[in-house]
């Protein structure tokens, strides 16, 4: 039967990648290539089982087969056929599965495409790699197999859940894997240089890509999981500090730590040490995260302590740090960097409190997320920790290190004198001071905004000026137009500009958060006829509205939405029914313009024929998604930027050892 | 070396603003729940003072008022003893009576507590089970992560 054929699928992958785990290590041992060349092959073999395993789980969920549990739990017959594809990660067994395939297609990847570039290091790599592939694969055929049978043969499953049938959650999961597993590839690049004793820049160099896109995926999973809770859940907020959250923030944080400070070692042939204890870290706060998300330890210390895979996780997490950081210490001689910061006023400087901040960052949001979980398995309490603990603390943080981004921007490799410097923050102070007037004349009184807008303005303005200067000089040097002078500059320097266009969405991200300074929040209670007056719009209730969508049934409020006299909206907030569900769903109706979000959700039908209305309006959310563009053009334009040094160590290296 | 000594300086003072922050936010916002219990054995102590209370809602408790947006209830453990509670706002998407609730706010001189907020275990389950509390003991620990949603 094929289910029981795709479990054996999994159970073959198992076995390949347990060789790829130790073949290579043999071969080195034994001095011996053709281990190595097996063990990629394997890596082939575990990719294509995996593979089949995977389309045995989706043709199972596409056929509606409810024998198998995990389709039982999270489809049922009358889903849309996208949300049946994408119920394959609506729950942890098939997550896993998920992870796993990524994981076998970059392991595979890695295995072939620098088997010349970096022989001497590459069957470490793929011992690396085939480690996290057994260990996932061990998860999937025993405590959490996708695709195990139940007893009866239900006619219909439970569906997934309503909440998660949202476009935005199709794709959210996906998009964090790729992020956690990307940061696999320069981790295994770490271990197997340390094992080899081969610590010069070529690892960093060669996983820049990766670190790249793995930073980017997860950045773009978080930014897609928000919109989903602000569209979804209907609390009015895309961000919550819940644990579930957080456990995708951390890594986000030291992986944008890591992709700076790399530039340092890159650059400088700085923080050889510190590089290899941020990846590591990073890779490990990828692995919790899912554990964090996936063992149930969020719900009650107990749950977890009742799942098996939660221990399992743990015990991983441990055992990668224990291995990595032994493996550290013995390299620590070779580790050792001769350059230092050596002038307080240099690029260095900057990139080395980036690094304190970001680090202090993840610091702060692993104490708040972790500490609760700690204190009631030691002893017990209930505590929570909310909101403001995260804000309070990582705001200023948060705001510093916006400033340091431009600060940054301007300083130079090496040394800078400060005259170049009050000559060249001249113009984004000048910006950053006419900001506050107008703010303040605007009636803001309140500073956090007020700080948070003054630094995004001076940010800008740094970003902005030093392309035109830029631009500017090459124009004149080489006598060309402006449009010409622009690609030319870029082309020069895409690692330079690629950074800066991600700043730019960095800041447009900030101003983004920072009309979270300003969200307000009514309710009303409305007859059918009836209107009120919120800020400058007047909500007009004409009254109920039911409709069918899908297998729902939706009670909606039908509202026009006046600003002055000028209707600019019809909004229908409404509470979806779904026949599998006790309670109605929230479906929020939003209007939105560049200024603000007019967000209204219908809180309650009353039993006198009134509606009561939850109206927020959150000024400035669009520009979070209007950041997403810049910071995917300037991820790319980093991405085609290729270090020089990368082809001369290639040639040493392709005469590697172990041939 | 005078410069890195500035460097070390400025980087300690970071790591430590960080800490000294983290410690103090912590203590500050670490709010635990009280039972009604608790709260009602000795309610001079909790008057006039943000708290938590952690507790059911009393069935057939709850009054809403929809011209007033105002919401009426009383949370309970043992359906003997009550706090009343009034929140100016709407009935949080799955509240429920008979199930736990942890509400914010502050006990009055009255004996009634004024709710800033109302927390409801919402689900970000990936699995539709679990949405009801037959556990009474695992509920309070569910309800520790109940966050405003």
């Amino acid at each position: 039967m094929l289910v029981n054929i795709g479990y054996a699928f999994m159970v073959a992958a198992l076995a390949v990648s347990v060789f790829a785990m130790v073949a290579p290590h043999l071969g080195v041992v034994r001095n011996n290539w053709n281990l190595v060349a097996s063990a990629q092959f394997a890596t082939v073999l575990n990719l294509a089982f995996v593979l089949l395993a995977s389309l045995v789980l989706w043709q199972a969920f596409l056929t509606d087969d409810f024998r198998v549990l995990f389709v039982w739990q999270n489809a049922s017959s009358d889903m849309p056929v996208l949300y049946k594809f994408s119920a394959f990660w609506g729950g942890m067994n098939g997550s896993l599965l998920l992870w796993e395939l990524v994981m076998a297609v970059f392991t595979t990847t890695v295995a072939y495409v620098y088997q010349r570039s970096h022989r001497e290091i590459l069957p470490y790599i793929i011992t690396t790699m085939s480690v996290i592939n057994t260990f996932l694969l061990l998860m999937l055929v025993t405590y959490a197999n996708p695709l195990a049978l139940q007893a009866g043969t239900p006619t219909e499953g439970r569906g997934l859940n309503p909440l998660l049938q949202h476009p935005a959650m199709a794709g959210h999961p996906p998009l964090l894997y790729l992020g956690y597993i990307g940061f696999s590839v320069p981790f295994a690049f770490a271990i197997a240089s340390l094992v080899r004793g081969r610590l010069d820049n070529s690892w960093i160099i060669a996983t820049r890509r990766w670190t790249l896109f793995a930073w980017y995926t997860l950045a773009m999973g978080q930014i897609l999981g928000g919109q989903w809770a602000y569209e979804e859940l209907g609390w009015g907020g895309y961000w919550g500090w819940d644990p579930v959250e957080n456990a995708a923030f951390m890594p986000w944080l030291t992986g944008t730590a890591f992709l700076h400070s790399i530039m340092l070692q890159e650059k400088q042939n700085m923080m050889k040490v510190w590089n290899m204890v941020l990846i590591i870290i990073t890779f490990s706060l990828s692995i919790l995260g899912t554990f964090i998300v996936r063992s149930g330890v969020l719900n009650s210390v107990h749950a977890f302590a009742q799942s098996e895979i939660g221990p399992a996780f743990l015990s991983f997490v441990g055992l990668i740090l224990a291995i990595s950081f032994v493996l550290v210490f013995r390299r620590m001689k070779l580790l050792e960097s001769r350059h230092t910061a050596e002038r307080l006023l240099s690029k260095e400087t900057t990139f080395l409190l980036n690094n304190l901040l970001l680090v202090g960052i993840a610091f702060t949001v692993f104490l708040g997320t972790v500490f609760p979980l700690l204190a009631e398995a030691i002893r017990g309490t209930k505590l929570s920790i909310q909101a403001p603990f995260f804000v309070t603390l990582t705001a200023p943080l948060g705001i510093a290190l916006l400033a340091l981004t431009g600060v940054c921007t301007m300083i130079a490799w090496r040394h800078t004198s400060l005259s170049f410097l009050l000559r060249h923050f001249r113009l984004p102070v000048a910006v950053a001071v006419a900001t506050v007037a107008v703010l303040l004349a605007l009636g803001m009184r309140q500073v956090p905004g007020l700080v948070l807008f003054t630094v995004c303005a001076f940010t800008m303005t740094v970003l902005l000026h030093d392309f035109a200067r830029t631009v500017r000089a090459r124009c004149s040097q080489l006598n060309i137009p402006l449009l010409q002078g622009m690609i030319s500059t870029i082309n020069r320097n895409q690692q330079r500009w690629g950074g800066a266009l991600i700043h730019v969405g960095v800041v447009l991200l900030f101003i983004g958060f920072g009309g979270s300074f300003f969200n307000s929040e009514s309710n009303v209670t409305l007859q059918p006829g009836q209107s009120a007056v919120v800020r400058d719009y007047k909500v007009l209730y004409q009254g109920p509205r039911q409709y069918q969508e899908g297998n729902a049934t939706l009670h909606a409020a039908n509202l026009d939405i006046f600003r002055g006299e000028t209707l600019v909206a019809n909004l229908l907030p409404a509470r979806s029914f779904y026949p599998t569900q006790p309670d109605p769903l929230t479906e929020v109706a939003i209007h939105r313009t560049v200024a603000e979000d007019l967000y209204v959700v219908l809180a309650s039908e009353n039993a006198d024929g009134t509606v009561t209305l939850r109206v927020r309006i959150n000024p400035l959310v669009v520009w979070i998604w209007i950041a997403v563009p810049f910071i995917t053009l300037g991820t790319g334009l980093a991405m085609l930027y290729r270090p020089r040094r990368l082809e001369a160590t290639a040639l040493s290296r392709s005469m590697g050892l172990v041939s | 070396m005078k410069r890195r000594y500035i460097q070390f300086a400025i980087g300690g003072a970071i790591i430590a603003a960080i800490l000294i922050g983290v410690l103090y936010q912590g203590v500050q916002s670490t709010v635990f729940f009280h039972t009604p219990h608790e709260i009602l054995a000795s309610p001079e102590q909790f008057r006039n003072r943000t708290i938590r209370i952690g507790a059911l809602v009393e069935r057939e408790s709850t009054a809403w008022d929809p011209a007033a947006v105002q919401l009426r209830f009383k949370v309970t453990e043992d359906s003997r003893t009550f706090i009343p509670v009034v929140f100016n706002g709407v009935k949080p998407d799955m509240y429920r009576e008979g199930q736990g609730v942890v509400v914010e706010g502050q006990l009055d001189d009255q004996g009634v507590f004024q709710a800033t907020q109302v927390l409801v275990k919402h689900s970000e389950e990936y699995s539709v089970e679990k949405s009801s509390y037959a556990d009474k003991e695992n509920m309070y620990k569910t309800l520790v992560n109940a966050t405003e949603r």
